[in-house]
């Protein structure tokens, strides 16, 4: 039968979960020798992002990534992760920042599979199309 | 008697001579010429008689013939007259369909041509819209690239998660 890259993740998360460090060292160390093994190594990348999802999911936790024009204060990314925390319901948000000149104004934030555009690029790009109509 | 012979001078036997002189005469003529002609003359008195009848029968079937004919010329004219109309009234209503059919060919064509018209000019007015609101945006992103600074843009930031 053959095992997914979710599979393995799982089965990592479950091995992993409530261990100190050290243990989970060395249940990565094994699952490693396991992997290679079964000749799965070339699902490793995979496995891992799917891990991610899995211990984000689990532990409430919200990977973003919000775009703005101009580099973001520490107020504003603070404000930025307490929006978002509020909008997904989790306890905590990583957040990756990126910078676009191209977008004029405003953020575009990534989070999950939603994608929440307040850039002033789309905002005129809206208001171009109600003009045309 | 005796002296009227006498006096005319009459001998019996050349009297009785003249007498069968003239009977053979008469005989031979009544053979050879009256009754031929007798018989001709009947003949032909019965050919003008046929002939009369005829000619009456000729009359009578001339006469049957024209009213007959005029009879015929009447149903003729008649029928003519039926055809005609009929004609007329098929005419009339052909043209009556050819005109209707024209309008309505027309009015497709009208209708055809003023939708094209409207198509053309809702096509321009969009080029128009989409050249304009390309103008008014491309300059609006000016300005605001121009004039958009961090506080700006924190502020339009706060506005979107508020």
């Amino acid at each position: 039968m053959k095992i997914t890259a979710k599979q393995f993740a799982l089965s990592l998360y479950d091995a992993a979960d409530g261990k100190t460090p050290v243990q989970v060292k060395a249940v990565i160390e094994k699952f490693v020798l396991l992997l290679a093994k079964k000749s799965q190594l070339a699902k490793a990348e995979k496995i891992i992002a799917e891990f991610l999802k899995i211990w984000n999911e689990k532990h409430g936790i919200t990977e973003a990534k919000v775009l703005s024009a101009k580099k973001l204060s520490r107020e504003t990314v603070k404000q930025l992760k307490d929006y978002i925390k509020k909008l997904s319901k989790a306890n905590e948000v990583t957040m990756e920042e990126g910078v676009d000149e191209n977008i004029l104004g405003g953020v575009i934030i990534r989070y999950g599979d939603r994608i929440l555009d307040g850039s002033l690029k789309t905002s005129l790009a809206e208001l171009k199309n109600k003009m045309v109509k | 008697m005796e002296n009227l012979i006498e006096t005319f001078h009459i001998d019996w036997r050349i009297f009785i001579a003249q007498i069968i002189n003239f009977t053979i005469v008469f005989l031979v003529l009544y053979w050879f010429a009256f009754k031929p002609l007798v018989k001709v003359m009947a003949e032909r008195s019965g050919k003008i008689v046929k002939s009369l009848d005829e000619a009456k029968l000729i009359e009578e079937k001339l006469s049957q013939t024209k009213e007959e004919f005029n009879k015929t010329m009447a149903e003729a004219k008649k029928q003519a007259g039926a055809i005609l109309e009929k004609a007329a009234a098929e005419a009339d209503a052909k043209k009556k369909e050819t005109v209707i059919r024209a309008k309505e060919e027309i009015g497709a064509i009208i209708n055809q041509e003023k939708q094209k018209m409207q198509t053309e000019k809702a096509a321009t007015l969009k080029e128009i819209k989409k050249e304009v609101a390309d103008l008014v945006i491309a300059a609006v992103e000016k300005v605001l690239g121009e004039k958009m600074d961090e506080k700006k843009d924190r502020e339009m930031i706060k506005k979107i998660i508020k």
